[in-house]
């Protein structure tokens, strides 16, 4: 199990170097000068020269992307933002807890209520509850969210007046942003559970757990789910590593400072090393959510689990 | 038929499934019992009814779709069709319990064969975890399987195997009645007559009665007492095993003996029996066998024939019959 | 039996779920009801969060509007724009060149330390240094600094420029201290010291930056003690939390939201046209623009007042002339140019294009140009100019314009300090072709000359007539289209007093005092 994982870390290496290689070629080939919208249209050329200079600009491409990676390795550094001066990981690691307790309570929300909603819709197929729960869950992933976030402004931070429209300092502050973000997640989790559940319900090993005589809750919550949770999981996993890639609507709603917000701040302004720093540091996290996915596959399911060892 | 005699009476049971292409009469005024201590073959071609039946004395129709109509089922004397869902649960796996066709499916893939027994043993008596372990471990090894596999998943088990499991689930409790369904078929050849065997022996070790569903007559003649021949839903022919084999009566009994290759004697063609079995959202009118029936008379579509005792604990469903019963 | 009761546990427990959320919420709801005399607190919503504190880093209207409240600069314009001493005590044009500042004695920076004039050296030096305000203050002599005791200093410029004193009260000129810079290094933007009447506590990147009064403030003591400055980037969650009272003071209020302010009898909107100029520039070298009619006739073919009218809805005006209002030496005599498609035709006839000509127009994609590019399209047609509107990326648009790829294009400038100079010299000089910020290529030797003279020349009658001939030659010589001025609409519940606004956006809040 040691060895399983620390090969897929030693995967992480090609998957760093590439996608550090495609980001410096993208940022590289779109047009638009870092050094002129860090000084602005009102600087003199002499002056954005000078700056192209010292943030090493000039230098053909694979010479800066040599040394980006140089300092990567070395040095383990991911270089100073060019707009605010400040060294990239900082700038990252102030914005990424920002989306991580987001993120986080937007799965957290989508998990308690996209569970049970689904193994009830799953148990109860066809019923009333599974077809509105049905209802809502489509109307959950094709709602765009910043008007959902909008609409939950509305209602609770205009109308009623209990929940800040804005900020992310508490846990009420968060309350907002995360169900708005959540909500696509708990429709998605809610109909893969269904989904999954009524694959499992089917199968023999349902009848003879109710032929032993086992109650009907533990019939559907221990084996039934037991047995369903793969997919659920997987579900999971790749909602919440795209949620760890920042949610730049939902972030600029609710005026919440994450790294969705900072990667798009740093593409208009050519901030090259703070796009770079946030892509690797989205893809490394989004790596580690799929490996904790795949050490939790080995976890539920034991079939998995020996093929591991 | 006194209710003392028969652990299990089941008396006009009808059940049918409601489907988007029509009602399905599944289980039509079906009856049928079973003593104390024997093993009753219930044989038929694939769709006659066997499993349904036995979901239906289990109560285990899955509903909706399916539902049972109307009918008794009388076990050590008391209608199970009047009991709660509790007293059921309490039945199930203690009293009567099952083990079912596909051992491949039938054992939850994440839980250990261990706790896949013992979890049998906490339901119905009161026991510790350890003592439940410990039972299920010697379950493992009355069916011929080291105790230290307890630990082990079913993916980690070969068919074989697994059966056994299943039948060490199954007699946990020492139930009174096994439903077997078809526990055989899904298994190699070889691997078959070890798990009969074993249930054989089983049965008598455990003293149960056994209800043995199966399509292989051959099995029938191995380990039953009494045999009841289903078609379209109901039993159509009843007797114990010698008399059957000696004298089928029913043209549909008959049919299936002829269709079983004969080692001893030389025959040119293998006689199958004409036609299909009837779909079971339209079932022909009268006796349901008529339309393939080689005898078939008039009155076979027309009426349904009662059952007719032609010897001794000899039933049988068939005009043909009557007449000579009436002689 | 077993289903249902399933159900019952689930639908109580997200019932439960949302009891919990909205009860635990019952606490807050602003603090809206509390006693104004009691508040110590301002809050205020901003568009965008603060780049840098660092003044010599940045150069942009966030950064600026905190960096004000923490730093002070040496000298101060006040609403008339005069100019005033600040840290200095008296200040002193010795000649066409130096300049001469008595500082106030026993100033102290927010960590102790007292202000020295090698505090004002470093800071000016590194101020000249700075590429991000090279255009301010690049023109500093920084081997001319002469330190006569630890409160008088004098330095050069390396050419006479009479703005310069105006610009040393932009945030560029703060004074930093020292030792506070060196010890941060790089993290300096950060961890700002100033003199200013708040001081630096904690900076929350993306959400909000806190102060708190400095206590040995040499100036009016602040009537309030803690100012936070929160980011919210939508402008409706500006409104709403102004409205829920979860902010004081509410930046950038947008068209929408304006008369939702005005109706509400708990808050007031402040309002002041910025040093902002928004204009659509002709390419001045390429044809057919480089003939005068055509750009007069384009002129003439376009209804100003209505495209500002109809985007803008109210906020910021139309433009007369190429220098905002609120700068010194603005002709307030220059009127609207005129809208006359006869003229129009009949110029672009003398010039040679009866039937008009394809052209292209560029813009950003921010949402108001793009608008206004799309009206002036419509109206160019009635003259029979076909115009492709193309919509760039900020980076990338601002990059062709320097390389003068452009036909007709709309962009904005901003005076960011009083002086009529860093209004018309960046985008009409010779010297800042292209990449300085003369986007349109304008070349004229009359203005290039009077812009220089300007330049040196002392404020007076004489200074005050070279800007107006600028003003009148540039409207005479149609280099651009002159669209609208900008406006700061800032909200404020209404016990906010003495907000006072500035034309350049950001704005002295540590005056405000509640009543």
């Amino acid at each position: 199990m040691i060895k399983y994982i620390f090969r897929r870390i030693v995967m992480l290496i090609p998957v760093i170097l590439g996608v550090t290689f495609i980001v410096f070629s993208l940022m590289y080939i779109t047009p638009g000068d870092p050094a002129r919208l860090v000084l602005g249209e009102s600087a003199p050329d002499e002056a954005v020269q000078q700056l192209r200079e010292e943030m090493g600009l000039n230098k053909p491409f694979l010479v800066q992307y040599g040394n980006y990676i140089k300092n990567l390795v070395v040095n383990r550094d991911i270089g100073i933002s060019y707009v605010t001066k400040r060294p990239v990981m900082q700038e990252i690691l102030s914005a990424f807890p920002a989306t991580v307790k987001l993120a986080g309570l937007s799965i957290f929300f989508a998990i308690i209520i996209g569970i049970p909603i689904g193994i009830i819709s799953a148990v109860k197929k066809y019923s009333f509850f599974d077809n509105i729960s049905m209802i809502f869950a489509l109307i959950g992933i094709s709602m765009p969210v910043f008007w959902l976030g909008l609409l939950l402004i509305l209602l609770f931070s205009v109308k009623l007046k209990v929940l800040p429209a804005s900020g992310f300092s508490s846990f009420k502050d968060m309350i907002l942003p995360a169900v708005s973000l959540g909500a696509q997640s708990v429709a998605v989790i809610t109909r893969m559970t269904r989904s999954s559940m009524l694959e499992v319900i089917r199968q023999d090993y349902i009848r003879t757990a109710r032929a032993k005589g086992q109650k009907e809750k533990v019939v559907i919550l221990k084996h039934s789910l037991g047995n369903a949770l793969i997919p659920i999981i997987t579900s999971i996993g790749l909602q919440f590593g795209g949620l760890l890639g920042g949610a730049v609507l939902t972030e600029s709603i609710f005026s919440i400072p994450g790294i969705g917000r900072l990667m798009v701040e740093s593409i208009k302004m050519r901030d090259f090393p703070v796009v770079q720093g946030s892509v690797l540091f989205i893809a490394i996290s989004f790596s580690i959510v799929n490996l904790l996915v795949d050490l939790l596959y080995a976890y539920v399911d034991p079939r998995i689990r020996s093929q591991y060892s | 038929m006194s209710k003392n005699k028969n652990l299990l009476d089941i008396k006009n049971l009808t059940i049918h499934y409601g489907t988007d292409s029509g009602t399905v009469y599944a289980v039509d005024n079906l009856n049928l019992d079973i003593g104390y201590g024997e093993t009753l073959g219930f044989v038929g071609e694939t769709g006659a009814g066997k499993t349904t039946t036995a979901l239906g004395i289990m109560q285990l129709i899955p509903n909706p779709p399916g539902k049972i109509i109307d009918g008794e089922i009388y076990f050590e004397g008391e209608n199970l069709l009047n009991k709660t869902e509790k007293e059921m649960r309490d039945i199930r796996g203690s009293k009567i319990s099952m083990i079912f066709q596909d051992p491949m499916t039938s054992l939850n893939p994440v839980m250990t064969v261990g706790d896949q027994i013992a979890e049998m043993i906490k339901l119905h008596d009161k026991v510790t975890n350890e003592e439940a372990d410990k039972r299920a471990k010697e379950m493992l090894e009355v069916v011929g399987i080291r105790k230290e596999r307890a630990k082990d998943y079913p993916h980690q088990f070969s068919g074989g195997m697994k059966q056994r499991v299943v039948i060490a689930i199954a007699l946990a409790c020492h139930p009174s009645l096994i439903i077997a369904d078809e526990p055989t078929t899904a298994l190699d050849v070889t691997i078959q007559a070890q798990v009969l065997e074993l249930m054989k022996d089983l049965k008598v070790k455990y003293d149960t009665s056994m209800i043995m569903i199966t399509h292989d007559l051959g099995i029938v003649a191995e380990i039953c007492d009494n045999v009841a021949i289903m078609y379209a839903g109901s039993v159509i022919e009843y007797a114990d095993v010698n008399s059957l084999y000696n004298n089928p009566l029913h043209p549909y009994t008959v049919g299936l003996f002829n269709s079983i290759p004969d080692l001893d004697s030389e025959q040119e063609e293998l006689q199958v029996i004409k036609g299909h079995t009837p779909d079971p959202t339209n079932l022909p009118s009268g006796c349901p066998f008529h339309p393939r029936c080689p005898q078939a008379m008039d009155k076979c579509s027309k009426e349904k024939p009662n059952r007719i005792e032609v010897e001794p604990g000899h039933f049988v469903n068939c005009f043909l019959h009557e007449k000579t019963n009436k002689l | 039996m077993e289903k249902g009761k399933m159900t019952k546990i689930a639908l109580a427990l997200i019932v439960v779920l949302m009891v919990g959320m909205l009860a635990g919420c019952g606490g807050g709801g602003g603090n809206k009801s509390s006693n104004v005399e009691d508040k110590d607190e301002l809050i205020v919503a901003t568009a965008y969060d603060a780049k840098s504190l660092d003044p010599h880093a940045v150069n942009d209207v966030a950064s600026s509007n905190v960096m004000l409240q923490i730093y002070d600069t040496l000298v101060t314009i006040d609403g008339d724009g005069n100019i005033n001493p600040s840290v200095a005590e008296t200040f002193e044009q010795v000649d066409e060149v130096t300049y001469k500042f008595t500082l106030k004695k026993g100033i102290k920076f927010h960590n102790g330390e007292e202000m020295k004039a090698e505090d004002v050296k470093f800071s000016i030096e590194r101020a000249a240094n700075s590429p991000a305000i090279a255009h301010i203050f690049g023109d500093i002599d920084t081997e001319s600094f002469e330190i006569a005791d630890d409160y008088t200093i004098s330095f050069k410029l390396n050419n006479p420029n009479t703005g310069f004193l105006s610009s040393l009260a932009h945030t560029g000129g703060s004074i930093l201290n020292q030792k506070a810079v060196e010890a941060e290094g790089d993290n300096y933007g950060m961890k700002p010291v100033g003199t200013g009447p708040f001081k630096f506590v904690n900076w929350a990147k993306g959400d909000r930056v806190e102060l708190e009064k400095f206590a040995d403030y040499h100036g009016d003591e602040p009537k309030f003690s803690k100012m936070v400055i929160r980011v919210i980037p939508e402008p409706t969650n500006r409104t709403i939390e102004l409205e829920s009272g979860g902010v004081d003071v509410a930046y950038e209020i947008t068209t929408n939201d304006i008369s939702r302010i005005e109706e509400n009898e708990d808050l007031q909107l402040s309002r002041m046209i910025d040093n902002q100029i928004q204009y659509l520039g002709f390419n001045n070298q390429k044809e057919p623009f480089n003939d005068i009619k055509v750009r007069q006739a384009i002129s003439y073919a376009i209804d100003t007042t209505s495209v500002v009218e109809t985007v803008w809805r109210g906020v910021g005006k139309v433009a007369e002339g190429p220098m905002a209002p609120n700068v010194k030496y603005a002709d307030h005599s220059i009127e609207v140019h005129e809208y006359n498609v006869e003229k129009a035709k009949e110029l672009l006839a003398e010039a040679g294009y009866p039937d008009g000509f394809k052209t292209k127009l560029w813009t950003n994609e921010k949402q108001e140009r793009v608008d206004m590019a799309t009206i002036i399209q419509s109206q160019l047609k009635e003259v029979g100019i076909d115009v492709d509107i193309e919509i760039l990326e900020w980076g990338a648009y601002l990059d062709s314009l320097s390389k003068g790829e452009q036909d007709m294009f709309i962009i904005g400038w901003t005076c960011q300090t009083a002086d009529p100079d860093l209004a018309l010299y960046g985008p009409l000089s010779q010297e800042t072709l292209g990449a300085g910020a003369n986007f349109s290529f304008f070349i004229d030797d009359e203005v290039n000359d009077l812009l220089i003279k300007g330049r040196r020349i002392e404020d007076s009658p004489e200074r005050e007539a070279i800007y107006k001939k600028i003003q009148n030659r540039v409207v005479e010589q149609a280099p651009w289209v002159f669209l609208s001025n900008g406006e700061a609409v800032v909200g404020s519940a209404k016990y906010v007093k003495n907000l006072e606004l500035t034309p350049f956006g950001y704005h002295p809040l540590f005056k405000i005092y509640f009543e």
